[in-house]
C-alpha cells in the first residue's frame, strides 16, 4: 500500500498505528507531524519525502512489533528553511531482525536535520541502524544531527549503529554519535542497591531508554506503547 | 540490636589486594566515623558491604543481623536494610527520579505503597533535604550538580528508611548550608537508634553530628581506633603521626593519576 500525502500552507499532524510505503511532499509553509506506532508483525516499507521552502517535517516512529521489520526512510531537504526530524525507538527480541535505513539529504543551505534512534536488542535479535547524512555542495549554514544508541541486553544478541555522515560544504555544523553497548554495570548496581533485582532494574532502564518516545504519542497509544514494553521484557 | 561483623576481610580490585584483612565489629544504633589517606580502602569497605561486583571477596566474612552478606546479591542486602550513599552517584538517563523512588520503596514492602502514602513520604522527604519538589519528575541524577546529587542520596535514605547507613564523602560538592541541612538529617535519624558508617576527609561533618567511634584504615587494615578526640587529631596533624606508632603505610608504585578530589579505587577500576 502506498500513500502520498501533500501539504501546502498548513500544518498537520497524524497519528497511525500502521506503517505503510509513505512519499511526501511537503511544499512551502507547511508542516507534518507524522506518528507511527507499529506493533504490526512484519514490516518492510519505504517512506520517501521531500521538503520545501520553511517547511517541516517531523517523523515519530515506536517499532514494538514482535516480528521482523525493514524500514527505508530517505528525506530531501529542498528549499531554505526547511528541517526534518527523525525519532525512533525500537525493541526487538525472540529472533526478530530490525533494519532502520534513515538518511537526509541537505540539498541547499540554511537547512535542518535530527535523528535520533534508540534500540534494545534482546534474546537473540539484532537491531541495525543505518543511513547517511548529506550536505552536498552549496548547503552553507546546514545543520545536521545523529545519534543512533543500541542496548544490547544478551549474549546473542546483535546491535549496529553505523550512520554515516557526507559533508560536501564548508560553514556547516554536523554531529554525530553511535553507541552499542550493554547495559552500564554501574547503573545496575545503583538501582540495585535501592531494593531492585536484576530484572526490575533492567526494566527500569530499559523503560528509560525507549518510554520517551510515548510523549508523542495520544494516550491510548502511551498505554499501548507502556503494555508493549512490559510484554517484551 | 543488629551488628556489622566484618571478620579478617580480604578484597581484591582487578587482581590487586584492596582489603587486606580488616576486621571490625559495629553495632549498629551507633555512628562510626570512618577515617584513612585516600586509596587504603574506604570505600572499598563500603562498596564491598553493599556487594559492588567489581569488588571481590577473596577470604574473610560480612555479617549483619547474623546473616552472612558474601553471597547475596545486592538488592538483598539493600532489603535488609543496608544503605550506601554514593561517592558518585550515577546519572540514569531517562529514569525518572520519582518512579525510581517508589519502585525502590515497593521493593522493600509487602504491599506496594499507595500512590497518597507515596507522595506523603516523599514530600516530606523533599522538605526535609530541602530540594525542590520539582525535581521528582527529573531523571535520576541526569544534569544534577554535584551537591544536588548527594542531597538527592540523603532523600533516597530517608525514604528507604534503612537501620544501616554508609555515607561515602556525602559532604563533599555540599555548598556549606547543605552540610547543615545533611548533618541535621543524619542527627535526626541518629535520635532513632540508626547505624551510621560515615566516610568524610573533613572533621566539619563530624563536629556537626554525633560520633561514637572513630577507626582509621591504613593499608587495607584498621590501623588505630578512638573516639572523636582522634578525627580531631587527624584534623590538625594529618596521618604521619601513625608511622611512629608502627603502622605500616602502602609503598608508593611508581606514579599514579590519583590527585585531589579522586578516588583511588575508581581510578583503578577505569582501566578494566
Amino acid at each position: 500500500m502506498n500513500s502520498v500525502i501533500e501539504l501546502h500552507n498548513e500544518n498537520k499532524e497524524i497519528e497511525i498505528s500502521e506503517i505503510k510505503d509513505l512519499n511526501i511532499r511537503i511544499f512551502d509553509n507547511a508542516s507534518l507531524t507524522l506518528k507511527i506506532l507499529n506493533l504490526k508483525e512484519e514490516n518492510n516499507v519505504k517512506i520517501v519525502a521531500k521538503v520545501g521552502y520553511n517547511s517541516h517535517l517531523i517523523v515519530i516512529l515506536a517499532d514494538f512489533s514482535t516480528g521482523n521489520s525493514e524500514v527505508i526512510s530517505k528525506v530531501d531537504l529542498v528549499a531554505e528553511n526547511a528541517s526534518a526530524e527523525w525519532h525512533l525507538a525500537t525493541l526487538a527480541n525472540g529472533i526478530s531482525q530490525k533494519k532502520f535505513d534513515v538518511s537526509f539529504n541537505h540539498l541547499v543551505g540554511h537547512t535542518n536535520a535530527l535523528m535520533d534512534n534508540y534500540g534494545v536488542a534482546r534474546d537473540k535479535s539484532k537491531v541495525v541502524f543505518s543511513g547517511s547524512n548529506h550536505i552536498e555542495k552549496g548547503a552553507k549554514k546546514s545543520v545536521t544531527n545523529q545519534i543512533a544508541k543500541v542496548i544490547v541486553f544478551d549474549p546473542d544478541a546483535i546491535g549496529v549503529a553505523s550512520p554515516k555522515l557526507c559533508i560536501d560544504e564548508n560553514d556547516v555544523i554536523a554531529s554525530h554519535s553511535a553507541v552499542v553497548g550493554q547495559l552500564n554495570s554501574d547503573h545496575m548496581f545503583y538501582l540495585m542497591s535501592r531494593g531492585l533485582n536484576k530484572d526490575e532494574a533492567r526494566e527500569l532502564i530499559t523503560r528509560g531508554y525507549l518510554q520517551p518516545i510515548s510523549r508523542y504519542f495520544s494516550d491510548e497509544n502511551k498505554a499501548k506503547i507502556e503494555a508493549a514494553i512490559k510484554e517484551a521484557m | 540490636m543488629a551488628t556489622l561483623e566484618i571478620i579478617d576481610l580480604h578484597v581484591n580490585v582487578k587482581d590487586k589486594e584492596i582489603l587486606k584483612g580488616l576486621t571490625l565489629n559495629v553495632d549498629t544504633s551507633k555512628t562510626i566515623a570512618l577515617l584513612g589517606p585516600n586509596g587504603n580502602g574506604k570505600s572499598t569497605l563500603l562498596q564491598t558491604i553493599m556487594g559492588n561486583p567489581n569488588y571481590t571477596i577473596t577470604s574473610g566474612k560480612i555479617i549483619f543481623d547474623g546473616k552472612e552478606l558474601n553471597n547475596l546479591e545486592v538488592d538483598e542486602r539493600s532489603k535488609l536494610g543496608i544503605f550506601l550513599g554514593m561517592q558518585y552517584p550515577s546519572e540514569v538517563p531517562g529514569v525518572n527520579n520519582s518512579d525510581f523512588l517508589k519502585a525502590s520503596l515497593n521493593a522493600h514492602l509487602e504491599k506496594p505503597v499507595s500512590l497518597f502514602n507515596f507522595y506523603k513520604l516523599l514530600n516530606a522527604a523533599y522538605e526535609r533535604t530541602n530540594i525542590p519538589f520539582e525535581m521528582s519528575n527529573r531523571n535520576l541524577n541526569e544534569g544534577f550538580s554535584g551537591g544536588e546529587k548527594k542531597k538527592n542520596e540523603i532523600l533516597q535514605m530517608l525514604v528507604l528508611n534503612p537501620s544501616l547507613v554508609m555515607l561515602d564523602e556525602i559532604d563533599s560538592g555540599l555548598d556549606v548550608d547543605a552540610v547543615q541541612i545533611v548533618a541535621k538529617i543524619i542527627k535526626e535519624e541518629q535520635q532513632k537508634k540508626k547505624g551510621f558508617l560515615i566516610v568524610s576527609h573533613y572533621a566539619r561533618l563530624y563536629d556537626l553530628i554525633d560520633v561514637d567511634r572513630a577507626v582509621v584504615l591504613v593499608n587495607g587494615k584498621i590501623a588505630i581506633e578512638g573516639d572523636k578526640d582522634l578525627v580531631k587529631k587527624i584534623d590538625k596533624e594529618g596521618y604521619e603521626w601513625l608511622k611512629q606508632k608502627g603502622v605500616e603505610f602502602q609503598k608508593e608504585e611508581g606514579m599514579n593519576s590519583v590527585s585531589i578530589g579522586t578516588c583511588a579505587t575508581k581510578e583503578m577500576l577505569k582501566d578494566k
